[in-house]
């Protein structure tokens, strides 16, 4: 694990939990947990750490190049509805039950 | 002949039957309801029955075809609900312990809807814990009676491939229609995000879940649906969209699928298959192709990162919705719900949020790819159901390719990226492997446009023999 007297600006830390830290993080969550299932969870947890870490580079997280910046947006801003989506409705459908309101 | 029972008859050629007068829906539902006393030790796929219930709206049916009142398309007709889905009176334990004897007062709103179509409530089915697994325990799989039935409807899949039922209800938050459709040759849709009403409906995962039919053949699913589907105010996910005929639009199958736009994925969707689940889907390509569809090469880039993001918010969503039941009652969950809810408990909010990230680049590929075409077709499993339903936990699959995969990711590879785009996939039956285990296809529409689904697979299904019952069955009656 990486430390304050190792950092290094733009080094690639390793990233994962083991006991300790599982344990730490089971009281920020005030989870209860036995030993087993510490360990148990150092396993799952790394292995999640381990597929977010396949996410660097796709362009989440903010970029400012070339005069332009980008972010990747949340799922959210695509509601309500899905009014935006491709295809909605497609005017290929038939109104067999009544409209709310005129969508 | 155990196919020449009422209770085999497909929802179409019941409702003809009914309405022409040659059965009673007293007779249906008594001929189905012995048939689950007869099969359901072996297949296990019903938590309750309430049959005196569902002969007295078998007979209120029959008194209503007599004064010539029409109800809806179900009227008589029987189904199963899902033990996550509501209905009134009935207990409703979601799988778990947790939920000791909860009964409710209401009918979700989903199967209210069902029931004002004429429909009748046959019971409730097997549900993985929480819909949060995909072997559905106790269940079985008919065709062979030794495998999980998929999951999380696992129960209600067993019970329409088994004849229990002619339709049934499941959720599909990562793929609980879709899967178990596959796994037990029959047909399932997983409804665009916001189609059907969620009211009543036990949460898996907030931003996921949808409420699916699931049925013997494509027109039934689209009768189905149609009954289904409505605006619900008290539901924020509820989608205003207007409903449409789904079964109207899927007619015109003996027509063919000239001037379709077939897509099939270049990447992601066509790695490590079982070799049968690749002849099958070669077969079925080849299918479409001579139904007069073309077919274009699509790309999804991101395809590959979707399952690292559901499951990212998906343990979190589970955790924060077990909260209670993670303090106050240990050793209440199931030793893998448990797990994966304490895993979700230790999630950085800032990878929950990066994964609500990546589910919107998911759907800007999907978008991007239905600018070409019409439908993306893509296997519904890239293995059949081999895990045993007494081990159904941590095994693994070999591939022809060397590659190796827990069967949990075999069974949801193709499936989580439809859900996390929350677009419609419909899933039909597109053969069978060595052993005689269903093989099915996943048919993707753009969003609300679940008929273009409905119409392809109502005309790929066309081309092949009719449903006949799992050979077990066959030979039990």
């Amino acid at each position: 694990m990486g430390s304050q007297d190792s950092y290094e600006p733009g080094a690639d830390l390793p990233r994962g939990v083991d006991v300790e830290a599982v344990e730490a993080l089971a009281r920020v969550a005030k989870l209860p947990q036995t030993p087993a299932q510490a360990a148990a969870n150092v396993e799952r947890l790394n292995s999640f750490l381990e597929f977010v870490d396949g996410w660097e580079g796709l362009g989440l997280a903010f970029s400012f190049e070339d005069g332009e910046f980008g972010y990747a947006p949340s799922i959210a801003q695509f509601r309500p509805e899905w009014d935006r989506a491709t295809g909605l409705n497609k005017g290929r459908v038939v109104d067999s039950q009544p409209d709310v309101d005129g969508v | 002949m155990a196919s020449e029972r009422p209770h085999w008859l497909d929802l179409a050629g019941a409702a003809r039957a009914l309405r022409g007068g040659e059965l009673s829906s007293r007779e249906l539902i008594a001929d189905t309801l012995a048939w689950i006393e007869e099969t359901d030790p072996g297949i296990r796929a019903w938590t309750e029955v309430t049959a005196d219930s569902a002969l007295a709206a078998a007979e209120q049916a029959d008194r209503d075809f007599a004064a010539g009142i029409d109800r809806g398309p179900l009227q008589g007709l029987g189904f199963g609900v899902k033990d996550v889905i509501a209905v009134a009176d009935v207990p409703m334990r979601a799988g778990s312990r947790v939920t000791g004897d909860f009964t409710p007062r209401e009918d979700a709103v989903v199967v209210a809807n069902l029931r004002r179509a004429g429909g009748i409530c046959l019971g409730k089915t097997v549900t993985h814990e929480f819909a949060f697994g995909s072997s559905s325990p106790p269940a079985r799989n008919p065709w062979d009676g030794r495998s999980v039935p998929g999951g999380s409807s696992g129960g209600s899949a067993a019970a329409v491939a088994a004849g229990q039922a002619v339709a049934a209800l499941g959720t599909d938050n990562c793929c609980s229609v879709r899967n178990p459709a596959a796994l037990n040759g029959v047909c399932g849709i997983r409804p665009t995000f916001g189609r059907v009403s969620t009211t009543g409906v036990v949460p898996a995962s907030l931003g996921l879940d949808t409420v699916g039919p699931i049925c013997r053949t494509v027109a039934d699913v689209a009768t189905l649906l149609t009954a289904m589907s409505s605006f619900d105010p008290a539901d924020p996910r509820s989608s205003r969209a207007a409903v449409p005929d789904f079964a109207a639009l899927a007619e015109g199958a003996e027509s063919g699928l000239d001037g379709m736009r077939v897509g099939v994925p270049e990447n992601f969707f066509f790695d490590h298959l079982e070799a049968d689940v690749a002849r099958s889907m070669d077969e079925a390509l080849e299918t479409l192709r001579g139904l007069g569809a073309s077919l274009h090469p699509v790309t999804l880039p991101h395809a590959e990162h979707a399952l690292p993001a559901f499951f990212v918010l998906d343990v979190a969503e589970e955790a924060a919705l077990q909260y209670d039941h993670l303090r106050h009652k240990p050793g209440g969950l199931g030793e893998d719900v448990q797990g994966w809810a304490e895993v979700g408990s230790m999630i950085l909010a800032v990878d929950y949020i990066r994964a609500n990230q990546m589910r919107a680049l998911i759907l800007r590929d999907w978008e991007a790819a239905f600018e070409e075409v019409d439908l993306i077709v893509t296997p519904a499993t890239a293995a059949t159901a081999k895990a045993p339903v007494d081990h159904p936990i941590f095994i693994e699959v070999d591939y022809p390719d060397g590659y190796r995969e827990d069967i949990v990711f075999a069974y949801g590879r193709f499936l989580i990226p439809v859900s996390m785009a929350g677009l419609p996939g419909l899933v039909v039956p597109c053969g069978a492997d060595r052993d005689g285990l269903p093989i099915g296809m996943q048919l993707v529409a753009p969003a609300f446009d679940e008929a273009t689904a409905l119409r392809v697979g109502a005309a790929f299904e066309a081309t092949r023999p009719p449903y006949a019952p799992p050979p077990p069955l066959a030979a039990a009656a």
